[in-house]
């Protein structure tokens, strides 16, 4: 199994568990709350729901658009440079590459070109998701705030190797590292950005 | 001692007397008088004939029985010729009577002589034939007398068999059907033949007074798989040969009747329009069976010019003119050859380079041209096409808006197509080995509308044509952190804030 398959697993692995960990989270605290309250006779299921949205509502904490903004940043650069490191360059496959469309290859802005389809796609993560909201139900430390904040330069960095791959292609064994450096950056950057979720699902404060 | 004395005196005696009787008859070297051995001899050891008649004439008398042996033993039947009995003749044949003509035989005949062996006479066998069509034996024109001396006799002392040994195969025959074969045969004194015995089969085999084949003819067949005509395409007063060989007919390959090996093949090319429905042309020769059968235009006219681009077939017939059966056959058709058309310009010096460097980048513009002249002073004006091939991209027309390129032409000076800064590549062609052709619109002088293959190199592999620290990558990259970041604010103006959805 090649090195970009496996970090293909773990990245899809980091984030199926982050929302599975951000789903167990939530559960944890309305139980937490339930426990505490004494139980009453409308104690039905819509009640229960109600409940829950009421309480998600009064945990909601909006945590500024400065934050919200640069996330957002960050999440399309970290898909955009997914994008870039699978399929640039010759990762995956050997055809449905960036390189084997020869529009693309000859044009100046072709990787602008090539960028808009994970760009649209991010946006429709994002939103559909609503990713800022999520964070909004965390308690985020100021420090952990700063440095997810500045969180958008990993895949910046992630984003800028294949690119530099492209130009050289087709590079020497010596240089095809770099890609794994592209990679692990990658792993880092989805880390960063689900942070939040970890550290509550372990418990522990950042 | 007396008695023994007397006793080596009789025995003595009777030694002596015993000597004329076991002596061969006529005249002894001790007796030079004649027959008769007259007595008077004093140095001859022998009695004289009255003696010894009065001798025998006392054995008769007394010892009968001792006599009657005696007389057994030097007794001699007389023999005469006067019962000479004429021997018997067969032909030997054990195979299946229906035979090729091909076929390997083996004619043995088998001869019975009763007669004593004192009286038996040398034998002159000779093997005839009725050929079919014919009503007269007539012998074998190639097969040897055959003799069989006195001594030749074998199994019960009256039988032996004689093969002839020249008569390996009936390719003599130049008609097929029922053939018969008989000895005839002559002790010196009476002329016979074997057809006036009847069947035996005293040894266990079959004899025949007259043997009758009933022979087949395998025509001469061209084997398909061998038929070619070289060149294809080819110009029409070119060289040209037309070649096959024969199928293997039968077990004997060699010494035919006339001993030149195999026989003879009348041997037909024909040649025919492209639908087969005209026959142009055809040729006979004569081919031995294993000779290569080859049809050339060397001496041969079979094109003209009027033919120069036409396509042709072909077949061969071949025919041992054996009568009485099948003698001919034919090959199948095949086509061939397709002329080439007639010249009408010169081609010359094609060329195609990198036009920017050397590095032959798959982005770079490439250069190339072709010198044409005209051949034919009718043809005025020429339409040259230029084609690359690569293995993801063969034969593909370069786009440019000159391609194709139409010109003038003349038969004095050459004029040259030139497309210059065309990009016939692209990045899937990186790495790899590119071709170009040019093609036209007339024939040029090898009858071809284009130039051969000719090889261009190899392609660069490098795929982007710009470098990572240029406006293009420096660009892009600055442009995506730029998107992604207004996206964000964007995003979040709109949709998350103050909660958002």
């Amino acid at each position: 199994m090649s090195l970009a398959i496996i970090a293909l697993i773990v990245l899809i692995g980091m984030a199926v568990g982050g929302a599975y960990l951000h789903k167990n989270n939530m559960d944890n605290i309305y139980q937490k709350v339930m426990d505490r309250i004494p139980k009453s006779s409308n104690n039905d299921k819509d009640h229960a729901i109600d409940m829950k949205k009421d309480l998600m509502t009064m945990m909601f904490t909006h945590q500024g658009p400065n934050f919200n903004a640069l996330v957002i940043s960050a999440w399309l650069l970290f898909i955009v440079a997914a994008f870039f490191s699978f399929l640039l360059t010759p990762q995956l496959s050997e055809g449905l590459v960036y390189l084997k469309i020869p529009e693309l290859a000859r044009f100046s802005l072709g990787p602008m070109l090539f960028a808009l389809i994970p760009l649209i796609f991010g946006i429709i993560f994002v939103v559909g998701l609503r990713v800022p909201r999520v964070y909004g139900y965390y308690i985020i430390p100021i420090q952990l705030k700063k440095a997810m904040m500045a969180t958008w330069l990993l895949p910046f960095a992630a984003m800028i190797i294949p690119v530099y791959l492209a130009t050289i292609f087709p590079y020497p064994n010596s240089k095809s590292f770099l890609i794994n450096i592209s990679f692990i950056l990658l792993a880092f950057s989805l880390f960063m950005l689900l942070s939040p979720i970890f550290f509550e699902a372990k418990g522990t404060k950042p | 001692m007396s008695y023994k004395i007397f006793c080596l005196l009789v025995i003595a005696f009777l030694l002596i007397s015993v000597v004329p009787v076991i002596a061969p008859p006529g005249p002894q070297p001790s007796s030079p008088s004649g027959p008769t051995g007259s007595s008077s001899s004093s140095s001859s050891r022998l009695p004289d004939l009255d003696s010894f008649i009065i001798q025998v004439q006392s054995w008769k008398d007394y010892q009968k029985d001792k006599f009657e042996v005696l007389q057994k033993m030097l007794y001699k039947p007389a023999y005469t010729s006067v019962n000479y009995t004429t021997p018997d003749v067969w032909l030997n044949w054990t195979s299946n009577r229906t035979i090729n003509r091909t076929d390997s035989i083996k004619i043995e005949a088998i001869i019975q002589d009763l007669n004593p062996k004192e009286i038996r006479r040398a034998q002159y066998l000779t093997l005839e034939i009725q050929e079919p069509g014919e009503s007269k034996f007539k012998p074998v024109a190639n097969a040897a007398v055959q003799i069989i001396q006195k001594n030749d006799y074998i199994a019960d002392g009256n039988t032996t068999r004689r093969v002839f040994p020249e008569v390996n195969s009936l390719r003599f025959l130049k008609r097929v059907g029922e053939v018969k074969f008989r000895v005839s045969w002559t002790d010196g004194e009476y002329p016979l033949n074997s057809s006036r015995e009847g069947e035996y089969s005293g040894l266990g085999y079959h004899y025949f007074p007259v043997l009758v084949l009933k022979v087949k003819n395998i025509p001469p067949r061209i084997n398909n798989s061998t038929m070619n005509v070289y060149p294809n395409p080819a110009r029409w007063d070119g060289f040209m040969t037309y070649s096959a060989s024969f199928e293997k007919r039968g077990q004997v390959q060699s010494a035919s009747h006339d001993g030149n090996g195999e026989e003879e093949i009348n041997t037909t090319i024909h040649v025919y329009d492209e639908i087969s429905t005209t026959e142009i042309f055809t040729q006979t020769e004569r081919f031995r069976g294993n000779d290569v059968v080859i049809f050339s235009t060397r001496n041969q006219k079979i094109f003209n010019e009027n033919d120069a681009g036409k396509n042709f077939t072909y077949r061969f017939s071949c025919t041992d003119n054996i009568k009485g059966g099948p003698n001919t056959t034919w090959s199948e058709l095949k086509p061939g050859p397709s002329l080439k058309r007639s010249a009408k310009i010169i081609v010359a010096q094609p060329s195609g380079q990198d036009a920017e460097d050397q590095n032959n980048y798959w982005w770079h513009k490439y250069h190339f041209s072709v010198n044409v002249k005209a051949k034919d002073p009718d043809i005025k004006d020429v339409q040259v096409t230029l084609r690359t091939n690569t293995p993801d991209h063969p034969g593909q027309i370069v786009a440019s808006p000159n391609n194709p390129l139409k010109l003038a032409v003349t038969a004095d000076d050459y004029t040259t197509f030139e497309f210059k800064d065309v990009t016939p590549f692209n990045v899937l062609d990186c790495g790899k080995n590119y071709s170009y052709y040019f093609e036209y619109n007339v024939e040029d002088e090898m009858g071809n509308r284009t130039t051969d293959l000719i090889n261009g190199g190899m392609i660069n592999g490098r795929v982007l044509y710009y470098t990572f620290i240029s406006f293009e990558v420096v660009g892009n990259l600055l442009a995506l952190l730029i998107a992604s970041l207004l996206i964000g604010v964007l995003l979040e103006r709109s949709i998350f804030r103050k909660g958002g959805v």
